[in-house]
C-alpha cells in the first residue's frame, strides 16, 4: 500500500503534536508542492489516520508515527543530508577522593533547512573509576532535552529521562527518538551517585551541558 | 535635576556598549572555556569522535586537570560562530575558564603542555 502526500522543495514548519500513547502527529508546511508516494513497507510504527484524514490538501501532509527519523524520510531529505549520527560529544567530569565520574553527551546539529540552529542529542554515555578501598552506589544519570523548539509553534519544550547505570563499566543511554531538537536552550545529562571511600560515604555529581 | 538625568543617561549609554561586547564574546570560543579556574577544557576539532578520549589523559598522567573535553566532527577550521581559526585537522585547543590557552595539532605537543602546564 502507498501513502500520497505532498512534498515540498523547501520547508517551512513542521509542527509535532503528542496525541495520547500512540505516537505524534506531524504536520508540515511547504512552500512549493510536488507529489509523493511512500511504500507502507519503507514506514515502520507508521500508522493511518482515519480515511477521512489521510487526504493531503495541497500544503499539508498529515501521517501518524512516533520516529522522528522516519518523518524526515517522508519529507524527502536523505539520510546524508539528514544525518541523525552525532557529530559531537561533549565529556565532562568531576571526583572526590579517588573516585572519578564521567558523562558523555553526543548530539548533531539539526539539518533540516530552516532549523540548523537546532541540536538533538542522540545517547549518553556514563562511568565511574574507584581507586583502592573505594567505591561507587546509588548510580544515576538524568538526560536533558531544554529549550525553544522549531516543532510545534516554537513551544517550550522540556524533555527528560532518568536512567541507573548498573555499574562503573561505561554504558550507553539512547535518548528518545521523539524528543523536539531545541535551540536557545541546553542538551545534555547529569549522574548521581556515592562514592564510598575507606568507609566514609561522598556525594558525586557530574554535570554536561552542551550550550 | 538636569544633571542627574544626562549622568544616568550616560550610564545607561556605557551600560548597553557593555553588554554588547559581553554578547560578542559569548558569540566566541567562550563557549568551550572550562567551568571553574581550578581545571582546564579541551576542543578537538577531528574527522572522528573516536579519535580521542578522555581517557587517553589519565593513561598519560594528567589527571584531574582536564574537566570538560568537546570533539567535534562538525566545526569547520574558520568557524565564524566560535571565531576559531584552525589551520588542520586534528586540532588541539586548551582553554582555562577565561581564555585560550593553546592550540597544536598532534597529540605529543598537547600532552607535553598539559605536562608542562600542571607542573
Amino acid at each position: 500500500m502507498k501513502l500520497s502526500g505532498k512534498k515540498a522543495t523547501q520547508l517551512l514548519e513542521v509542527k509535532k503534536v503528542k496525541v495520547g500513547d500512540k505516537g505524534y502527529k506531524y504536520v508540515s508546511e511547504f512552500v512549493t508542492i510536488a507529489e509523493v508516494e511512500v511504500n507502507q513497507e519503507d514506514i515502520d510504527n507508521v500508522n493511518e489516520k482515519k480515511a477521512s484524514s489521510d487526504v493531503a490538501t495541497d500544503s499539508e501532509l498529515s501521517f501518524w508515527t512516533n520516529s522522528l527519523s522516519k518523518v524526515k524520510e517522508l519529507f524527502g531529505f536523505s539520510s546524508t543530508a539528514y544525518a541523525d549520527t552525532a557529530t559531537d560529544q561533549q565529556t565532562t567530569s568531576k571526583w572526590v577522593g579517588n573516585v572519578k565520574g564521567y558523562v558523555s553527551v553526543y548530539y548533531h546539529q539539526d539539518s533540516l533547512p530552516g532549523l540548523e540552529d537546532s541540536i538533538d542529542m542522540n545517547y549518553i554515555q556514563t562511568w565511574w573509576t574507584a581507586g583502592t578501598g573505594s567505591f561507587v552506589s546509588n548510580r544515576k544519570a538524568v538526560m536533558e532535552q531544554r529549550g525553544k523548539s522549531h516543532w510545534g509553534d516554537h513551544l517550550n519544550s522540556t524533555e527528560i529521562k532518568t536512567v541507573y547505570p548498573s555499574s562503573n563499566a561505561v554504558q550507553k543511554f539512547d535518548v528518545p527518538d521523539a524528543w523536539y531538537p531545541v535551540f536557545e536552550g541546553f542538551v545534555g545529562a547529569s549522574s548521581s551517585s556515592t562514592a564510598v571511600i575507606n568507609g566514609s560515604s561522598y556525594s558525586l555529581s557530574v554535570v554536561n551541558k552542551v550550550r | 535635576m538636569k544633571r542627574i538625568i544626562f549622568f544616568l543617561g550616560v550610564l545607561f549609554i556605557l551600560s548597553a556598549c557593555g553588554n554588547g561586547n559581553a554578547n560578542g564574546e559569548d558569540s566566541g570560543y567562550k563557549f568551550f572555556y572550562s567551568d571553574d579556574k581550578d581545571t582546564l577544557s579541551l576542543l578537538v576539532v577531528d574527522t572522528s569522535l573516536d579519535n580521542f578520549s578522555i581517557n587517553e589523559l589519565e593513561t598519560k598522567g594528567i589527571k584531574n586537570l582536564i574537566s570538560k573535553v568537546h570533539v567535534s566532527t562538525s566545526l569547520k577550521l574558520k568557524d565564524n560562530k566560535y571565531n576559531l581559526k584552525l589551520e588542520n585537522k586534528p586540532a588541539y585547543v586548551v582553554f582555562s575558564n577565561d581564555e585560550m590557552l593553546y592550540t597544536t595539532y598532534t597529540k605529543d605537543e598537547l600532552f607535553s603542555f598539559l605536562k608542562d602546564y600542571k607542573n
